[in-house]
Protein backbone atom coordinates (compact mmCIF):
# COMPACT_ATOMS: atom_id res chain seq x y z
CA UNK A 1 0.00 0.00 0.00
CA UNK A 2 1.21 3.48 -0.69
CA UNK A 3 2.41 5.73 2.08
CA UNK A 4 1.24 8.95 0.54
CA UNK A 5 -1.32 9.43 -2.16
CA UNK A 6 -2.42 12.75 -3.64
CA UNK A 7 -5.42 12.58 -5.93
CA UNK A 8 -6.85 15.44 -7.98
CA UNK A 9 -5.31 17.92 -5.59
CA UNK A 10 -6.31 21.52 -6.25
CA UNK A 11 -5.14 24.51 -4.23
CA UNK A 12 -6.73 27.91 -4.62
CA UNK A 13 -6.76 31.23 -2.83
CA UNK A 14 -9.51 33.75 -2.23
CA UNK A 15 -8.20 37.28 -2.56
CA UNK A 16 -10.57 40.26 -2.34
CA UNK A 17 -13.56 37.96 -2.84
CA UNK A 18 -12.13 36.50 -6.04
CA UNK A 19 -10.87 32.96 -6.07
CA UNK A 20 -7.93 31.81 -8.15
CA UNK A 21 -6.70 28.27 -8.59
CA UNK A 22 -2.94 28.06 -8.36
CA UNK A 23 -2.25 24.36 -8.33
CA UNK A 24 -4.45 21.75 -10.00
CA UNK A 25 -4.52 18.19 -11.21
CA UNK A 26 -1.81 16.90 -8.91
CA UNK A 27 -1.88 13.12 -8.82
CA UNK A 28 0.88 11.04 -7.40
CA UNK A 29 1.73 8.23 -5.10
CA UNK A 30 4.69 7.47 -2.88
CA UNK A 31 5.53 4.07 -1.50
CA UNK A 32 7.28 3.45 1.78
CA UNK A 33 11.04 4.05 1.51
CA UNK A 34 10.70 5.85 -1.83
CA UNK A 35 12.20 9.20 -2.74
CA UNK A 36 10.33 11.78 -4.79
CA UNK A 37 11.69 15.09 -6.02
CA UNK A 38 9.52 17.93 -7.26
CA UNK A 39 11.35 20.46 -9.42
CA UNK A 40 10.05 23.61 -11.05
CA UNK A 41 10.57 27.35 -11.27
CA UNK A 42 9.69 29.57 -8.36
CA UNK A 43 6.04 30.48 -8.44
CA UNK A 44 4.95 27.19 -10.05
CA UNK A 45 3.30 26.06 -6.81
CA UNK A 46 5.69 23.37 -5.60
CA UNK A 47 5.91 24.69 -2.04
CA UNK A 48 2.11 24.88 -1.87
CA UNK A 49 1.92 21.13 -2.41
CA UNK A 50 4.17 20.59 0.61
CA UNK A 51 2.24 23.09 2.68
CA UNK A 52 -1.07 21.45 1.76
CA UNK A 53 0.01 18.05 2.92
CA UNK A 54 1.32 19.46 6.18
CA UNK A 55 -1.85 21.49 6.69
CA UNK A 56 0.03 24.77 7.06
CA UNK A 57 -1.55 26.77 4.24
CA UNK A 58 -2.83 30.25 5.11
CA UNK A 59 -6.49 30.50 6.11
CA UNK A 60 -7.66 31.99 2.80
CA UNK A 61 -6.53 28.90 0.90
CA UNK A 62 -8.93 26.22 -0.27
CA UNK A 63 -7.85 22.65 -0.87
CA UNK A 64 -9.90 20.28 -3.03
CA UNK A 65 -9.15 16.67 -3.81
CA UNK A 66 -7.68 14.16 -1.45
CA UNK A 67 -4.40 13.68 0.37
CA UNK A 68 -4.07 10.27 1.96
CA UNK A 69 -1.25 9.43 4.35
CA UNK A 70 -1.40 5.80 5.48
CA UNK A 71 -5.05 5.51 6.51
CA UNK A 72 -5.59 9.16 7.27
CA UNK A 73 -7.11 11.64 4.91
CA UNK A 74 -5.07 14.75 5.62
CA UNK A 75 -7.64 17.11 4.12
CA UNK A 76 -10.41 16.09 6.53
CA UNK A 77 -8.53 14.86 9.59
CA UNK A 78 -9.18 16.70 12.89
CA UNK A 79 -6.60 19.13 14.25
CA UNK A 80 -5.52 16.93 17.12
CA UNK A 81 -4.69 13.92 14.95
CA UNK A 82 -2.95 16.13 12.41
CA UNK A 83 -0.79 17.56 15.17
CA UNK A 84 0.07 14.10 16.36
CA UNK A 85 0.95 13.00 12.82
CA UNK A 86 3.19 16.00 12.23
CA UNK A 87 4.89 15.52 15.56
CA UNK A 88 5.85 11.92 15.02
CA UNK A 89 5.22 10.61 11.52
CA UNK A 90 5.66 13.45 9.04
CA UNK A 91 8.89 15.46 9.35
CA UNK A 92 9.39 18.85 7.78
CA UNK A 93 12.51 20.76 6.81
CA UNK A 94 11.35 24.28 5.94
CA UNK A 95 12.65 26.64 3.28
CA UNK A 96 15.18 29.36 4.18
CA UNK A 97 16.90 28.08 7.29
CA UNK A 98 17.84 31.64 8.23
CA UNK A 99 14.33 32.65 9.22
CA UNK A 100 12.89 29.42 10.57
CA UNK A 101 14.62 29.26 13.91
CA UNK A 102 13.37 31.59 16.59
CA UNK A 103 16.11 34.19 17.13
CA UNK A 104 15.46 34.64 20.87
CA UNK A 105 15.76 30.99 21.98
CA UNK A 106 18.80 28.77 22.19
CA UNK A 107 18.87 25.81 19.82
CA UNK A 108 18.28 23.31 22.62
CA UNK A 109 15.04 25.01 23.70
CA UNK A 110 13.70 24.79 20.17
CA UNK A 111 14.92 21.23 19.73
CA UNK A 112 13.18 20.11 22.91
CA UNK A 113 9.95 21.52 21.60
CA UNK A 114 10.24 19.21 18.59
CA UNK A 115 11.30 16.24 20.71
CA UNK A 116 8.39 16.60 23.12
CA UNK A 117 5.70 17.57 20.64
CA UNK A 118 2.72 15.25 20.77
CA UNK A 119 4.08 13.39 23.79
CA UNK A 120 2.34 15.37 26.48
CA UNK A 121 5.08 14.37 28.89
CA UNK A 122 8.84 14.58 28.90
CA UNK A 123 9.55 11.11 27.56
CA UNK A 124 11.67 12.45 24.75
CA UNK A 125 12.65 9.91 22.11
CA UNK A 126 16.16 11.31 21.91
CA UNK A 127 18.31 14.04 23.27
CA UNK A 128 19.43 17.30 21.79
CA UNK A 129 23.01 16.02 21.83
CA UNK A 130 22.00 13.05 19.72
CA UNK A 131 20.29 15.28 17.14
CA UNK A 132 23.44 17.33 16.79
CA UNK A 133 25.68 14.29 16.55
CA UNK A 134 23.51 12.79 13.83
CA UNK A 135 23.90 15.82 11.58
CA UNK A 136 27.57 16.29 12.42
CA UNK A 137 27.38 19.46 14.50
CA UNK A 138 29.48 20.01 17.65
CA UNK A 139 27.58 19.59 20.96
CA UNK A 140 28.25 23.23 21.83
CA UNK A 141 25.61 24.26 19.26
CA UNK A 142 22.92 23.30 21.77
CA UNK A 143 23.66 26.38 23.86
CA UNK A 144 23.88 28.74 20.90
CA UNK A 145 21.39 31.20 19.47
CA UNK A 146 20.55 31.03 15.73
CA UNK A 147 22.57 34.15 14.90
CA UNK A 148 25.72 32.41 16.14
CA UNK A 149 25.34 29.68 13.53
CA UNK A 150 26.37 29.91 9.90
CA UNK A 151 23.80 29.40 7.16
CA UNK A 152 25.08 25.87 6.50
CA UNK A 153 24.94 24.95 10.20
CA UNK A 154 21.38 26.21 10.45
CA UNK A 155 20.36 24.06 7.48
CA UNK A 156 21.98 21.05 9.13
CA UNK A 157 20.29 21.80 12.43
CA UNK A 158 16.91 21.98 10.69
CA UNK A 159 17.49 18.66 8.96
CA UNK A 160 18.32 17.29 12.41
CA UNK A 161 15.05 18.63 13.81
CA UNK A 162 13.03 17.34 10.87
CA UNK A 163 14.39 13.81 11.21
CA UNK A 164 14.84 13.41 14.97
CA UNK A 165 11.48 11.71 15.53
CA UNK A 166 12.25 9.20 12.76
CA UNK A 167 9.24 10.19 10.68
CA UNK A 168 7.99 7.85 8.00
CA UNK A 169 7.84 10.75 5.58
CA UNK A 170 10.24 13.66 5.47
CA UNK A 171 9.16 16.73 3.51
CA UNK A 172 12.14 18.95 2.66
CA UNK A 173 11.25 22.25 0.98
CA UNK A 174 14.32 23.66 -0.81
CA UNK A 175 16.73 22.81 1.99
CA UNK A 176 19.70 23.93 -0.15
CA UNK A 177 18.52 27.35 -1.34
CA UNK A 178 21.25 29.98 -1.24
CA UNK A 179 23.97 27.65 0.04
CA UNK A 180 27.33 27.39 -1.68
CA UNK A 181 28.31 24.21 -3.48
CA UNK A 182 30.36 22.63 -0.70
CA UNK A 183 27.68 23.13 1.92
CA UNK A 184 25.05 22.01 -0.57
CA UNK A 185 26.84 18.74 -1.34
CA UNK A 186 27.24 18.20 2.35
CA UNK A 187 23.55 18.67 3.05
CA UNK A 188 22.50 16.41 0.18
CA UNK A 189 24.73 13.66 1.57
CA UNK A 190 23.14 14.16 4.95
CA UNK A 191 19.64 13.86 3.49
CA UNK A 192 20.66 10.76 1.59
CA UNK A 193 22.12 9.14 4.68
CA UNK A 194 19.23 10.01 6.99
CA UNK A 195 16.58 9.07 4.52
CA UNK A 196 17.98 5.61 3.87
CA UNK A 197 18.40 4.53 7.47
CA UNK A 198 15.17 2.83 8.38
CA UNK A 199 12.09 3.04 6.23
CA UNK A 200 11.95 6.76 5.70
CA UNK A 201 10.55 8.29 2.56
CA UNK A 202 11.68 11.65 1.33
CA UNK A 203 9.67 14.24 -0.56
CA UNK A 204 12.20 16.79 -1.75
CA UNK A 205 11.20 20.09 -3.28
CA UNK A 206 13.90 21.98 -5.12
CA UNK A 207 14.70 24.05 -8.17
CA UNK A 208 18.28 22.85 -8.21
CA UNK A 209 18.96 20.30 -10.94
CA UNK A 210 22.32 19.36 -9.40
CA UNK A 211 20.60 18.36 -6.19
CA UNK A 212 17.96 16.39 -8.08
CA UNK A 213 20.72 14.59 -9.94
CA UNK A 214 22.69 13.56 -6.86
CA UNK A 215 19.61 12.13 -5.14
CA UNK A 216 18.18 9.53 -7.53
CA UNK A 217 14.43 9.40 -7.18
CA UNK A 218 11.11 9.67 -8.87
CA UNK A 219 11.20 13.11 -10.44
CA UNK A 220 8.12 15.29 -10.93
CA UNK A 221 8.53 18.40 -13.07
CA UNK A 222 6.04 21.12 -12.30
CA UNK A 223 5.07 24.03 -14.54
CA UNK A 224 2.40 26.68 -13.93
CA UNK A 225 0.63 24.68 -11.21
CA UNK A 226 0.62 21.29 -12.96
CA UNK A 227 2.85 18.28 -13.18
CA UNK A 228 4.08 18.18 -16.77
CA UNK A 229 6.33 15.16 -16.48
CA UNK A 230 6.90 12.39 -13.94
CA UNK A 231 9.57 9.75 -14.37
CA UNK A 232 12.76 8.27 -13.00
CA UNK A 233 15.28 11.06 -12.35
CA UNK A 234 18.16 9.32 -14.13
CA UNK A 235 16.10 9.00 -17.31
CA UNK A 236 14.86 12.59 -17.30
CA UNK A 237 18.14 14.21 -16.36
CA UNK A 238 20.26 12.11 -18.72
CA UNK A 239 18.64 13.16 -21.95
CA UNK A 240 15.46 11.11 -22.04
CA UNK A 241 13.14 13.95 -21.10
CA UNK A 242 9.98 14.21 -23.20
CA UNK A 243 8.25 17.44 -22.30
CA UNK A 244 9.55 20.56 -24.10
CA UNK A 245 9.60 22.46 -20.79
CA UNK A 246 11.78 19.83 -19.12
CA UNK A 247 14.10 19.94 -22.14
CA UNK A 248 14.28 23.73 -21.95
CA UNK A 249 15.00 23.59 -18.24
CA UNK A 250 17.85 21.15 -18.81
CA UNK A 251 19.30 23.25 -21.63
CA UNK A 252 19.40 26.32 -19.41
CA UNK A 253 21.61 24.51 -16.91
CA UNK A 254 25.23 25.73 -16.90
CA UNK A 255 26.55 22.23 -17.63
CA UNK A 256 24.42 22.05 -20.81
CA UNK A 257 25.34 25.40 -22.29
CA UNK A 258 23.24 27.93 -20.35
CA UNK A 259 20.69 28.47 -23.14
CA UNK A 260 17.91 30.75 -21.93
CA UNK A 261 14.29 29.71 -22.49
CA UNK A 262 12.25 32.39 -24.27
CA UNK A 263 9.21 34.01 -22.61
CA UNK A 264 7.94 33.54 -19.10
CA UNK A 265 5.26 31.45 -17.37
CA UNK A 266 1.64 32.65 -17.74
CA UNK A 267 0.26 34.89 -14.98
CA UNK A 268 -1.83 33.03 -12.40
CA UNK A 269 -5.06 34.88 -13.13
CA UNK A 270 -4.95 34.44 -16.91
CA UNK A 271 -3.71 30.96 -17.61
CA UNK A 272 -4.43 29.77 -21.17
CA UNK A 273 -7.20 27.26 -21.85
CA UNK A 274 -4.94 24.91 -23.80
CA UNK A 275 -1.43 23.78 -22.96
CA UNK A 276 0.08 26.18 -20.43
CA UNK A 277 3.50 25.96 -22.02
CA UNK A 278 2.26 26.60 -25.60
CA UNK A 279 3.36 30.26 -25.78
CA UNK A 280 6.99 29.37 -25.02
CA UNK A 281 7.09 26.09 -26.88
CA UNK A 282 8.92 25.68 -30.19
CA UNK A 283 6.80 22.74 -31.37
CA UNK A 284 3.38 24.13 -30.36
CA UNK A 285 0.61 24.28 -32.99
CA UNK A 286 -2.96 25.53 -33.05
CA UNK A 287 -4.18 22.38 -31.29
CA UNK A 288 -1.91 23.05 -28.32
CA UNK A 289 -3.42 26.50 -27.82
CA UNK A 290 -6.99 25.20 -27.88
CA UNK A 291 -6.94 21.89 -26.05
CA UNK A 292 -5.30 21.10 -22.74
CA UNK A 293 -3.11 18.01 -23.09
CA UNK A 294 -3.83 15.02 -20.89
CA UNK A 295 -1.30 13.31 -18.68
CA UNK A 296 -0.26 10.25 -20.66
CA UNK A 297 1.95 7.28 -19.93
CA UNK A 298 4.91 7.05 -22.33
CA UNK A 299 6.87 4.29 -20.62
CA UNK A 300 6.50 2.05 -17.57
CA UNK A 301 6.72 4.76 -14.95
CA UNK A 302 7.07 7.79 -17.15
CA UNK A 303 4.17 10.21 -17.62
CA UNK A 304 4.07 13.33 -19.79
CA UNK A 305 1.53 16.12 -20.33
CA UNK A 306 2.07 17.04 -24.00
CA UNK A 307 0.20 16.59 -27.31
CA UNK A 308 3.36 15.89 -29.27
CA UNK A 309 4.73 12.93 -27.37
CA UNK B 1 40.62 50.51 -16.81
CA UNK B 2 40.14 49.33 -13.22
CA UNK B 3 43.08 48.28 -11.08
CA UNK B 4 43.45 47.03 -7.56
CA UNK B 5 46.99 46.87 -6.27
CA UNK B 6 48.07 44.90 -3.20
CA UNK B 7 44.88 45.71 -1.28
CA UNK B 8 44.50 44.52 2.30
CA UNK B 9 41.43 44.67 4.49
CA UNK B 10 41.65 44.19 8.23
CA UNK B 11 38.71 43.72 10.55
CA UNK B 12 39.12 43.82 14.29
CA UNK B 13 37.59 41.13 16.42
CA UNK B 14 36.71 41.19 20.09
CA UNK B 15 36.15 44.15 22.38
CA UNK B 16 39.08 43.80 24.76
CA UNK B 17 41.85 42.14 22.83
CA UNK B 18 41.08 43.71 19.42
CA UNK B 19 42.60 40.87 17.46
CA UNK B 20 43.53 41.74 13.88
CA UNK B 21 42.00 39.57 11.17
CA UNK B 22 43.06 39.89 7.57
CA UNK B 23 39.99 39.28 5.44
CA UNK B 24 41.73 40.30 2.24
CA UNK B 25 45.46 39.83 2.08
CA UNK B 26 47.23 41.54 -0.80
CA UNK B 27 44.72 41.40 -3.66
CA UNK B 28 45.99 42.58 -7.03
CA UNK B 29 43.74 42.49 -10.07
CA UNK B 30 42.68 44.52 -13.09
CA UNK B 31 39.67 44.68 -15.39
CA UNK B 32 39.69 46.06 -18.96
CA UNK B 33 36.69 47.53 -20.83
CA UNK B 34 34.52 44.80 -22.31
CA UNK B 35 36.21 42.15 -20.25
CA UNK B 36 34.81 39.89 -17.53
CA UNK B 37 37.12 38.82 -14.74
CA UNK B 38 35.80 35.94 -12.67
CA UNK B 39 36.44 35.89 -8.93
CA UNK B 40 35.91 32.43 -7.60
CA UNK B 41 36.47 30.71 -4.27
CA UNK B 42 34.78 28.84 -1.44
CA UNK B 43 32.38 30.75 0.82
CA UNK B 44 34.13 32.84 3.42
CA UNK B 45 37.20 33.29 1.23
CA UNK B 46 36.73 37.05 0.97
CA UNK B 47 35.29 37.30 -2.56
CA UNK B 48 32.48 39.63 -1.61
CA UNK B 49 34.81 41.77 0.48
CA UNK B 50 37.04 42.24 -2.57
CA UNK B 51 33.93 43.19 -4.58
CA UNK B 52 32.89 45.77 -2.01
CA UNK B 53 36.43 47.16 -1.81
CA UNK B 54 36.45 47.50 -5.61
CA UNK B 55 33.41 49.80 -5.68
CA UNK B 56 34.57 51.55 -2.52
CA UNK B 57 31.78 50.42 -0.26
CA UNK B 58 34.61 49.46 2.08
CA UNK B 59 37.76 51.45 2.71
CA UNK B 60 40.95 49.42 2.09
CA UNK B 61 43.32 49.16 5.06
CA UNK B 62 46.32 49.15 2.75
CA UNK B 63 46.92 49.22 -0.98
CA UNK B 64 45.81 51.26 -3.95
CA UNK B 65 42.80 51.45 -6.28
CA UNK B 66 42.86 53.08 -9.69
CA UNK B 67 40.08 53.80 -12.19
CA UNK B 68 40.85 55.01 -15.71
CA UNK B 69 44.43 55.80 -14.74
CA UNK B 70 43.44 57.91 -11.76
CA UNK B 71 44.19 56.97 -8.14
CA UNK B 72 40.86 56.70 -6.34
CA UNK B 73 41.98 55.15 -3.04
CA UNK B 74 41.33 58.35 -1.13
CA UNK B 75 39.02 60.20 -3.50
CA UNK B 76 37.19 63.17 -1.94
CA UNK B 77 33.42 63.28 -1.63
CA UNK B 78 32.75 65.04 -4.88
CA UNK B 79 34.91 62.66 -6.91
CA UNK B 80 33.40 59.69 -5.08
CA UNK B 81 29.95 60.78 -6.09
CA UNK B 82 30.95 60.98 -9.73
CA UNK B 83 32.72 57.63 -9.47
CA UNK B 84 29.71 55.92 -7.97
CA UNK B 85 27.82 56.37 -11.23
CA UNK B 86 30.71 54.83 -13.15
CA UNK B 87 31.33 51.91 -10.79
CA UNK B 88 28.30 49.89 -9.75
CA UNK B 89 27.55 46.67 -7.92
CA UNK B 90 24.75 44.10 -8.22
CA UNK B 91 24.19 42.01 -5.11
CA UNK B 92 23.28 38.40 -4.60
CA UNK B 93 19.87 38.73 -3.05
CA UNK B 94 17.42 40.79 -5.14
CA UNK B 95 14.91 40.71 -2.28
CA UNK B 96 17.05 42.77 0.05
CA UNK B 97 18.34 45.16 -2.62
CA UNK B 98 14.98 46.84 -3.25
CA UNK B 99 13.17 49.01 -0.72
CA UNK B 100 10.03 47.00 0.12
CA UNK B 101 7.78 50.03 0.55
CA UNK B 102 8.63 51.83 -2.65
CA UNK B 103 6.93 51.12 -5.95
CA UNK B 104 9.00 49.80 -8.85
CA UNK B 105 8.52 53.07 -10.75
CA UNK B 106 9.99 55.07 -7.86
CA UNK B 107 12.82 52.61 -7.45
CA UNK B 108 13.74 53.08 -11.11
CA UNK B 109 13.60 56.87 -10.83
CA UNK B 110 15.79 56.91 -7.73
CA UNK B 111 19.25 56.60 -9.36
CA UNK B 112 18.31 59.12 -12.06
CA UNK B 113 17.40 61.69 -9.42
CA UNK B 114 20.32 60.94 -7.11
CA UNK B 115 22.82 61.49 -9.86
CA UNK B 116 20.80 64.33 -11.47
CA UNK B 117 21.10 62.71 -14.85
CA UNK B 118 18.00 64.08 -16.52
CA UNK B 119 15.21 66.59 -15.98
CA UNK B 120 11.92 65.49 -14.43
CA UNK B 121 10.06 65.92 -17.70
CA UNK B 122 12.17 63.28 -19.38
CA UNK B 123 11.85 60.80 -16.51
CA UNK B 124 8.77 58.95 -17.72
CA UNK B 125 10.34 58.34 -21.10
CA UNK B 126 13.66 57.16 -19.69
CA UNK B 127 12.05 54.81 -17.19
CA UNK B 128 10.11 53.16 -20.01
CA UNK B 129 13.32 52.73 -21.99
CA UNK B 130 15.06 51.23 -18.96
CA UNK B 131 12.28 48.67 -18.59
CA UNK B 132 12.33 47.75 -22.27
CA UNK B 133 16.06 47.19 -22.08
CA UNK B 134 15.71 44.49 -19.45
CA UNK B 135 12.66 42.93 -21.10
CA UNK B 136 9.90 43.95 -18.71
CA UNK B 137 6.67 45.70 -19.57
CA UNK B 138 5.20 48.81 -18.04
CA UNK B 139 2.61 47.15 -15.84
CA UNK B 140 5.24 46.49 -13.17
CA UNK B 141 5.73 50.22 -12.50
CA UNK B 142 2.84 50.41 -10.05
CA UNK B 143 3.72 47.24 -8.18
CA UNK B 144 5.73 46.74 -5.02
CA UNK B 145 8.84 44.54 -4.97
CA UNK B 146 6.94 41.83 -3.07
CA UNK B 147 4.50 41.54 -5.96
CA UNK B 148 7.03 40.52 -8.61
CA UNK B 149 9.18 37.40 -8.92
CA UNK B 150 12.85 37.06 -7.98
CA UNK B 151 13.96 37.10 -11.62
CA UNK B 152 11.95 40.25 -12.30
CA UNK B 153 13.44 41.90 -9.22
CA UNK B 154 16.94 41.16 -10.45
CA UNK B 155 15.98 42.68 -13.82
CA UNK B 156 14.79 45.84 -12.08
CA UNK B 157 18.10 46.03 -10.23
CA UNK B 158 20.00 45.60 -13.49
CA UNK B 159 17.89 48.35 -15.09
CA UNK B 160 18.69 50.68 -12.19
CA UNK B 161 22.40 50.02 -12.42
CA UNK B 162 22.59 50.25 -16.20
CA UNK B 163 20.68 53.55 -16.34
CA UNK B 164 23.81 55.19 -14.96
CA UNK B 165 25.86 53.84 -17.88
CA UNK B 166 28.59 52.47 -15.60
CA UNK B 167 31.99 51.54 -17.02
CA UNK B 168 32.71 48.91 -14.37
CA UNK B 169 30.20 46.64 -12.62
CA UNK B 170 30.78 44.16 -9.81
CA UNK B 171 28.36 41.22 -10.07
CA UNK B 172 28.27 39.56 -6.66
CA UNK B 173 26.70 36.16 -7.37
CA UNK B 174 23.82 37.79 -9.25
CA UNK B 175 21.98 34.52 -9.88
CA UNK B 176 22.61 32.27 -6.90
CA UNK B 177 19.15 32.94 -5.47
CA UNK B 178 17.38 32.32 -8.80
CA UNK B 179 16.11 29.25 -10.65
CA UNK B 180 18.20 27.66 -13.39
CA UNK B 181 16.00 28.78 -16.26
CA UNK B 182 15.92 32.35 -14.94
CA UNK B 183 19.64 32.26 -14.25
CA UNK B 184 20.34 31.64 -17.92
CA UNK B 185 18.05 34.54 -18.88
CA UNK B 186 19.68 37.00 -16.49
CA UNK B 187 23.24 36.08 -17.47
CA UNK B 188 22.31 36.37 -21.14
CA UNK B 189 20.93 39.85 -20.48
CA UNK B 190 24.07 40.91 -18.61
CA UNK B 191 26.32 39.74 -21.46
CA UNK B 192 24.18 41.50 -24.10
CA UNK B 193 24.36 44.78 -22.18
CA UNK B 194 28.10 44.38 -21.68
CA UNK B 195 28.69 44.02 -25.39
CA UNK B 196 26.49 47.01 -26.13
CA UNK B 197 28.31 49.42 -23.83
CA UNK B 198 31.72 47.78 -23.53
CA UNK B 199 31.61 47.54 -19.74
CA UNK B 200 34.12 45.74 -17.57
CA UNK B 201 32.65 43.13 -15.20
CA UNK B 202 34.04 41.62 -12.02
CA UNK B 203 31.95 38.47 -11.74
CA UNK B 204 31.92 36.82 -8.31
CA UNK B 205 30.78 33.21 -8.16
CA UNK B 206 31.47 29.84 -6.62
CA UNK B 207 30.41 27.89 -9.69
CA UNK B 208 33.34 27.17 -12.01
CA UNK B 209 31.01 26.21 -14.86
CA UNK B 210 29.43 29.67 -14.91
CA UNK B 211 32.83 31.35 -14.70
CA UNK B 212 34.13 29.23 -17.59
CA UNK B 213 31.09 30.27 -19.64
CA UNK B 214 31.14 33.99 -18.93
CA UNK B 215 34.67 35.12 -18.15
CA UNK B 216 37.84 35.62 -20.14
CA UNK B 217 40.11 35.60 -17.09
CA UNK B 218 39.67 34.23 -13.61
CA UNK B 219 41.19 34.88 -10.19
CA UNK B 220 40.89 32.19 -7.52
CA UNK B 221 40.54 33.38 -3.93
CA UNK B 222 41.29 31.25 -0.88
CA UNK B 223 41.48 32.54 2.68
CA UNK B 224 41.72 36.16 1.61
CA UNK B 225 44.53 35.68 -0.89
CA UNK B 226 44.41 35.46 -4.66
CA UNK B 227 46.13 32.12 -5.15
CA UNK B 228 45.91 31.79 -8.91
CA UNK B 229 45.05 34.13 -11.77
CA UNK B 230 45.02 33.74 -15.52
CA UNK B 231 42.99 33.04 -18.68
CA UNK B 232 40.00 30.80 -18.00
CA UNK B 233 40.91 28.14 -20.58
CA UNK B 234 44.36 27.76 -19.16
CA UNK B 235 43.22 27.47 -15.56
CA UNK B 236 40.43 25.05 -16.44
CA UNK B 237 42.92 22.88 -18.34
CA UNK B 238 45.83 23.08 -15.89
CA UNK B 239 44.72 24.12 -12.40
CA UNK B 240 47.79 24.37 -10.14
CA UNK B 241 46.66 25.42 -6.68
CA UNK B 242 44.82 22.66 -4.72
CA UNK B 243 41.88 25.00 -4.16
CA UNK B 244 41.52 25.63 -7.89
CA UNK B 245 41.76 21.91 -8.58
CA UNK B 246 38.89 21.30 -6.20
CA UNK B 247 36.73 23.98 -7.79
CA UNK B 248 37.40 22.70 -11.30
CA UNK B 249 36.73 19.11 -10.29
CA UNK B 250 33.58 19.95 -8.31
CA UNK B 251 31.62 21.30 -11.28
CA UNK B 252 28.11 21.25 -9.91
CA UNK B 253 28.08 19.13 -6.76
Amino acid sequence: MSLLCLSNLEIGFTVNGRSVTIVDGINFEMKRGERTTIIGESGCGKSLVAMALLGILPSNATVRGNIRFNNHSLTTVDKCTLRQLRATRIGYVPQSAGTCLNPVFRFETQAREVLHAGNGSSSASGTVARILARVGLPPGVARMYPHQLSEGMKSRALVGLGTCRRPELLVADEPTKGLDNDTKADLVNLLRRLAVDGTQSLLLITHDLDVAKTLPSKLAVMYAGQFVEIGPSHAILDGKAFHPYTKGLLRSHPANGLHPMPGRPPAIHCRPAGCRFASRCSIADSGCVLHPPSFRQVAGDHWVRCHHV
Amino acid sequence: MFEMHNVHKVFYQGQVLRRKRYVVHGATLSVEPGETLGLIGPSGAGKSTIGKLAVRLLEPSEGRLAFEGQDITHADRRTSRRLKAKMQIIFQDPQSSLHPRKKIGDLLREPLRLHRLISRSEEQEVVKRMLAQVGLNEEVLDRFPAEISGGEKQRIIIARVMALRPKFVVLDEPTSMLDVSIQANILHLLVTLQQKWNMGYLYISHDMRLVAKLCQRVAVVAKGRIVEQGPVDEIMARPRHPCTKRLVAAGGL
